[in-house]
């Protein structure tokens, strides 16, 4: 396959950027990322700089293979991340244009390597439980609805990986903060810091400096776990029964 | 309490709330608005006696009246608010922006059909209520007056773009204050979404066919 590249290039976090040209070779089972390398490899052949980009497991869990992909943030297909793609989804001849994640709140660091640690902050902010329960009980002690169990555990098929933010046209992090306070306030282990889970998620939130949500859902369908906008809901209501009920 | 207040109205949530309530509060206003309107279709008199009865109310219309324009100002600044974070919270736009098929016509265009309604919301208190509160010629029959407004070849355009605009702001607003108010569940959701296609097509419709009717000669025009 030969693919004309539209990459986004930019030498650090102050350089204002721009996108250059490429033509790359690509064979149709290449993943995205694959495509990229053999991208890569050839420019340092030619002693040009590298496009860099982030990417750690290549197996669709890690979540750091950020990038938007003809406007699409991981690409076209459906509950894939990049490096799950396909050059099989693009045709001989196509024109791809490929962007950073684009939020202030994650500032792009060189190419299409976004700062993420906004995340990191939300998470250190009370993504986690912290009070002290002692040695595990015996399981079948602390009774769970297989009902809350399941839904716990579709939220934290969350990765972390930002194409919520990406795709959402208000760069907004609620699929994200939503999905990871939902995980614990669904699970017994996260009762006892509920309330100010919620408040303190959702602040760390704010401050970071990302849009508000205005329900187009569009982070849902962009997600490559299936995160659903359930979670928001409850993260609409963990934090006005927060404030309500304190 | 205020210091709450503050707190709530500062975060993004609470915004987000807020806008919920009172959009939901407004709807409201606007269904008894329109079964209001209806006397129209049946005389001027039905219309003028209607007017008069809200009119008796004194000090509790007054209240109303001040009430309702807090509702549309916390509403409108609120979105203000929440519009300016989201516009500074993407200060690089996409060259190439797609859509997975999530987004609609209603929920991309509910700033830009929310800023044409407060234009008609000036438009629409200078035409009449304004009027009648200063005492201008002719606002004592108020029913010939709206008739000859709404029926005349711009009013008839102004009030018909605007009831097509609620619809299509309705048409996202309904349903989007019940998920930000945390209500979405399989058991009602499809409801909400029914329900709110329902209010937005019966409003448009209704707000717009009223000098629709006026024109075809619906209560005794002239």
């Amino acid at each position: 396959m030969q693919i004309t590249l539209e990459i986004w290039r930019q030498k650090g976090p102050t350089d204002s950027g721009h996108f250059e040209t490429y033509q790359a070779k690509a064979e149709p089972d290449m993943s995205f990322l694959e495509m990229l390398d053999v991208l890569n490899e050839v420019l340092l052949a030619q002693g040009k700089e590298p496009v860099a980009f982030d990417h750690d497991c290549r197996e669709g869990i890690c979540g750091s293979c950020s990038m938007v992909i003809n406007g699409f943030a991981h690409g076209p297909e459906a509950l894939t991340t990049t490096c799950q793609l396909h050059m099989r989804s693009f045709q001989d001849g196509d024109r791809i244009t490929i962007e950073p994640f684009r939020a202030k709140a994650m500032p792009v660091q060189k190419d299409l390597v976004v700062d993420r640690s906004a995340f990191d902050r939300i998470m250190a902010a009370g993504g986690y439980v912290s009070v002290n329960t002692g040695a595990a009980p015996e399981a079948h002690s602390v009774p769970v609805p297989k009902e809350n169990a399941e839904q716990a555990m579709d939220a934290a098929a969350c990765i972390g990986c930002g194409a919520c933010v990406a795709a959402c046209p208000n760069a907004a992090a609620m699929l994200f903060t939503s999905a990871k306070i939902s995980q614990l306030s669904l699970l017994p282990q996260g009762q006892p810091e509920r309330k100010a889970r919620a408040l303190a998620m959702v602040s760390q939130m704010d401050k970071e400096g990302f849009g508000a949500c205005t329900n187009h859902y569009e982070c849902m369908g962009a997600c490559p776990k299936g995160i659903s906008v359930d979670n928001i809901a409850r993260m609409n209501r963990e934090y006005l029964r927060s404030e309500l009920l304190p | 309490m205020l210091n709450w207040l503050a707190r709530v109205l500062q975060s993004t949530l609470g915004r987000k709330t807020g806008m919920a309530i009172s959009g939901l509060l407004l709807v409201g206003f606007a269904i008894t608005h329109l079964l209001g309107n209806l006397t129209l279709l049946k005389s001027h008199e039905a219309f003028n006696a209607y007017a008069q009865k809200l009119e008796d109310l004194g000090p509790l219309l007054t209240l109303a009246e001040v009430g309702l324009l807090a509702l549309f100002l916390f509403h409108i600044v609120l979105a203000l608010l929440v519009t300016m974070r989201s516009k500074s919270a993407r200060d690089v736009a996409y060259r190439v922006s797609a859509s997975t098929g999530q987004k609609t016509i209603g929920s991309s265009t509910m700033r830009v059909s929310g800023l044409l309604l407060l234009v008609f919301l000036i438009i629409h208190i200078l035409d009449f209520r304004f009027k009648k509160l200063m005492g201008y010629e002719g606002s004592e029959d108020l029913a010939k007056l709206v008739h000859d407004r709404i029926t005349s070849p711009v009013g008839l355009g102004i009030y018909v773009t605007a009831a097509l605009l609620l619809g299509f702001h309705l048409s996202h607003g309904f349903k989007s204050a019940f998920q930000t108010l945390g209500l979405r569940h399989p058991k009602f959701t499809g409801t909400i979404q029914c329900l709110g296609w329902v209010l937005a097509i019966g409003l448009a419709l209704g707000f717009a066919l009223i000098p629709v009717a006026l024109l075809l000669g619906a209560g005794g025009a002239k």
